[in-house]
């Protein structure tokens, strides 16, 4: 089932699944039409026998999601650690494996960025949460959180300036590469870390902010 | 009827082998595929020092294909020890061994020749540097030259597709190799719109899929009209057991198949079993398919 927020700009992809998956983990998909190298999402929700992603549109997979039969492969990655009144922070579609977590483990405090209201309006956001809009970033607001365990997922430029505010709290980034394989096998999606290179798919996606040299990247 | 090819000696049980690359060292894709359903498997290239890689991004996604800038990422040739004493022996081991000159071919391959059924000798990585070896004909020459002195297992002259296939076949049959891997993937580039330089630190990267098939099947084509009795690798863009059928039909005595077991490594069962079935239907073994469009195609 695909449900279309406001304007389009964003699609929840929701389809039956019996099995298992938990907050962090993601999956491929693709459809019997393409794309030709399945995309990695992660899980936005699981629950009653039910999966769904949250995906932005303009990308090449939304041409054939209402086409054609969708594949979905996983669950790949390792799942978030399950931490103590945690600190979560997310920046756009980053919120998706966030509203996981907080739908399996609940949360300490939710601060999250949005570039606009239609994804706000889109998505679920809890009660006694934080939603700012571009300009105002969700670090913000979160750096006068005083929780010590954070979670952080949303583009890159927002996580250097979570590690940077928040760097010296317990906290994990959820990770985001190209992949084509999703099982470490291509190694596409690397990532520095302090012990050499890894792989965003198979090591993460959620790495120790303090193990992730977020520089090393040419975009 | 048999789908067993006979290579420099070596049998295959049947011609799918992997592309050297994309499945790594085959950790993470013999979970999904048991070593005996496939004829062979080709390692990631090794060089003598390790290598980390590229800065990323590494991926670029196309429409019907994929753009990478991987690197030759790998341990070095000591740590791969331990790894190749571990490649399952329920099908052909061909490594692939990488590097900048002669002497770091002749030393992957002294070292691997024991692990190994075949040494692949990858002459064309379009990832490393700014020219391939086998842009330059004489560096060809020397790297497979120190390698036929260092060995006697079979080798695999591993060409590049941006390069004349046959001065390539040539010169590997001058060397005394006697098995040529038509390609690695072949120099392209995508430049970003949002900041107007290339996405790629490395401004090139490979193109591998579906798109660049008919381009791999031409070369298999030429080269073996060319080159009779030279056994051919064929490789690019497979997604099924027809397309293995196409590049046996130009010439291919194996094919190889890396991105679609790379997105989906299960297929590999489907894509064998399935061309059991397709040379069943044809009352013809495999071997007999090979170069028949040569010799006026189905009588």
């Amino acid at each position: 089932m695909l449900k279309r927020s406001a304007n389009g700009s964003y699609i929840l992809l929701e389809l039956p699944y019996g099995g298992q998956a938990l907050p962090g983990q993601f999956f491929t998909i693709t459809t019997s039409l393409g794309p030709y190298i399945p995309r990695p999402f992660s899980v936005y929700d699981l629950k009653d026998g039910r999966i769904s992603f949250l995906i932005k549109s303009g990308g090449e997979i939304e041409k054939f999601l209402d086409s054609a039969p969708v594949i979905i492969d996983g669950p790949f990655g390792n799942p978030l650690p399950e931490l103590k009144d945690p600190l979560l922070i997310s920046g756009g579609v980053g919120y998706a494996p966030i509203h996981f977590y907080i739908s399996k483990y609940g949360l300490g405090e939710l601060v999250a960025g949005f570039s606009d209201e239609e994804l706000f309006d889109f998505v679920d956001i809890p009660d006694h949460s934080v939603s700012v809009f571009d300009p105002v970033t969700p670090v913000d607001v979160a750096e006068f959180s005083t929780l010590q365990n954070v979670i952080a997922c949303g583009p890159v430029e927002m996580l250097k300036i979570v590690k940077k505010i928040l760097g010296q709290r317990s906290l994990y980034l959820i990770m985001e590469e190209k992949m084509a394989c999703a099982r470490g096998m291509c190694e596409g999606c690397a990532i520095m870390t302090s012990y050499g290179v890894k792989f965003v798919c198979k090591d993460g996606p959620t790495f120790k902010a303090s193990e992730v040299d977020l520089e090393w990247t040419y975009l | 009827m048999d789908l067993s090819v006979i290579v420099e000696g070596v049998k295959f049980k049947n011609p799918v082998v992997t592309a050297s690359g994309p499945l790594g060292f085959g950790d993470e894709f013999f979970k999904y595929v048991y070593a005996g359903k496939i004829g062979g498997f080709t390692t990631k290239t090794v060089t003598p020092k390790p290598i980390q890689g590229n800065i990323p991004p590494r991926i670029l996604y196309l429409e019907n294909g994929l753009l990478n800038s991987i690197g030759l990422q790998n341990p070095g040739i000591e740590k791969f020890k331990e790894i190749a004493a571990s490649l399952p022996r329920e099908c052909v081991r061909i490594i692939s061994a990488g590097g900048e000159k002669p002497e770091d071919f002749s030393e992957v391959t002294r070292v691997v020749d024991e692990f190994a059924d075949m040494i692949e000798i990858n002459l064309s990585c379009p990832n490393v540097g700014g020219k391939t070896i086998a842009s330059d004909f004489e560096l060809t020459k020397s790297v497979l030259a120190a390698c036929r002195q260092t060995t006697k297992k079979p080798l695999i002259a591993k060409i590049s597709p941006d390069i004349d296939p046959i001065i390539q076949s040539q010169i590997a049959i001058d060397a005394g190799v006697k098995i040529v891997n038509i390609g690695n993937s072949i120099q392209g580039m995508r430049i970003n719109l949002k900041t107007g330089r290339p996405f790629f630190k490395g401004i090139k990267g490979g193109l591998s899929g579906p798109a660049f098939m008919p381009l791999m099947l031409w070369k298999v084509y030429q080269v073996k009209e060319a080159f009779p009795d030279l056994s051919i690798i064929g490789l690019g863009g497979v997604r099924n057991a027809s397309d293995i059928i196409e590049y046996a039909m130009a010439g291919s005595s194996l094919v190889g198949v890396g991105t679609q077991f790379m997105i989906n490594p299960s297929s590999a069962v489907k894509i064998v079993d399935d061309l059991q079935k397709k040379v069943d239907g044809l009352k013809m073994n495999f071997a007999d398919l090979i170069g028949i469009s040569h010799r006026g195609g189905f009588r």
